[in-house]
């Protein structure tokens, strides 16, 4: 009798312990703050993992998730006949990198990765990732691996199956995602991407992690 | 027969009258061209465009983007059935849709503005697409485009090509 009251007892209160444990892990979470806001974009407080991927680069040379080793990425999904958000992204990362102060512009790379690899050929894509910053990386790939990929990420993309002609559009994710030097997702940034917003959040993410 | 007499004899009445006629028909002649003139220009002002530019695209792309703000300062509606430029193989008036976040271009249906209302073509949204563009145009070309308008004269506009900002 005594021992089940015992039991119970201690149930109980392991109960209320973990309750308040929970509370009390809410309740920091509450009190530090998103690290950026809302409209800005979403931090991963555990990184969302990756894992190996496949592409080639804009020398034509394939390259894995170690190209993307040992730095933090800014990395922008797009396609090179995109007029209008693909442009004005890139002009973002230009001015993203321009605004980071030297410790972080150290520790930041910006990376283009076309999901219409019909059209964009390393060549074309080396003369345009270079039209904005010479520094910039742009690379394609497979449509198979590119689909594996931008899943993992959380992009989305549509290319026409079989275009009427070679000026189809392809619907994509208007993210600026944040890889982490382990190549894993630690956030991303929404469109329209305010260059000052993402420079405060990136310097914000990269003390914190 | 009847005209030849008339016009052998000057004093004649029915030639001073047919004399006058002529006059008539050169000075409504006359009239008629000024007034083409004038309608003429009173047709490029149907709408009033605001604002335009092309962003300059990376070298040996092959699609521009064009924006501006188009407004009927007339005082009945006005179609705008088509769009194109000699510079470029297809060109179409695109909206896009930010859906979940993800960017999705589509051409738009035929557009009717009203007497006084504006289409706000702007960077990250709506813009005339000019696809299939051979020649690369640098900041400081310009760009001519051409909307079609219904039961109205096309409408032209030259567009400069300027960088980002
Ligand atoms: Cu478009």
């Amino acid at each position: 009798m005594n021992s089940i009251l015992l039991k119970t007892l201690t149930i109980i209160l392991g109960l209320i312990a973990l309750g308040f444990g929970f509370w009390l892990a809410i309740n920091q979470q509450r009190n530090t703050g998103p690290l950026i806001s809302e409209e800005v974009g979403i931090v991963y407080p555990q990184a969302r993992e990756i894992g190996d991927f496949q592409l080639v680069d804009f020398d034509g040379q394939p390259i894995d998730q170690q190209r993307f080793k040992d730095k933090w990425w800014l990395v922008y999904f797009g396609f090179t006949f995109c007029p209008d958000a693909c442009p004005m992204a890139l002009n973002d990362m230009k001015k993203i990198k321009v605004l980071f102060d030297e410790k972080i512009a150290q520790q930041v790379d910006f990376a283009f990765i076309s999901v219409d690899p019909a059209r964009d050929t390393p060549d074309r894509l080396k003369q345009y990732v270079q039209y904005f910053d010479p520094d910039f990386l742009a690379a394609t790939g497979e449509m198979s691996d590119l689909q594996e990929l931008a899943t993992r990420v959380g992009v989305v993309f549509v290319v026409p199956e079989n275009p009427e002609n070679q000026n189809y559009v392809v619907d994509h994710s208007t993210f600026m995602l944040l890889w982490n030097p382990q190549v894993n997702l630690q956030a991303i940034f929404k469109a329209p991407h305010k260059p000052e917003d993402v420079v405060k959040g990136v310097k914000k993410i990269i003390a914190a992690f | 027969m009847k005209q030849i007499v008339f016009q052998h004899h000057p004093g004649n009445v029915s030639s001073i009258v047919r004399g006058i006629l002529n006059r008539l028909v050169i000075i409504s002649f006359l009239f008629g061209s000024l007034a083409s003139i004038s309608f003429a220009q009173a047709e490029n002002e149907v709408l009033s465009i605001k604002s335009p530019w092309i962003r300059e695209a990376p070298p040996g792309i092959p699609t521009l983007a064009a924006y501006m703000e188009i407004t009927n300062i007339t005082e009945s509606p006005i179609s705008i059935i088509g769009v194109s430029s000699s510079i470029a193989k297809m060109t179409e008036l695109h909206e896009v849709k930010l859906e979940n976040e993800v960017m999705k271009m589509r051409k738009m249906a035929d557009i009717t503005l009203n007497s006084g209302q504006t289409l706000e073509l702007k960077a990250g949204g709506s813009h005339v697409m000019l696809m299939g563009v051979q020649e690369s145009f640098k900041q400081g070309a310009e760009i001519e485009i051409i909307f079609e308008l219904k039961d109205l004269p096309a409408v032209k506009v030259m567009v400069p090509v300027k960088k980002d900002s």
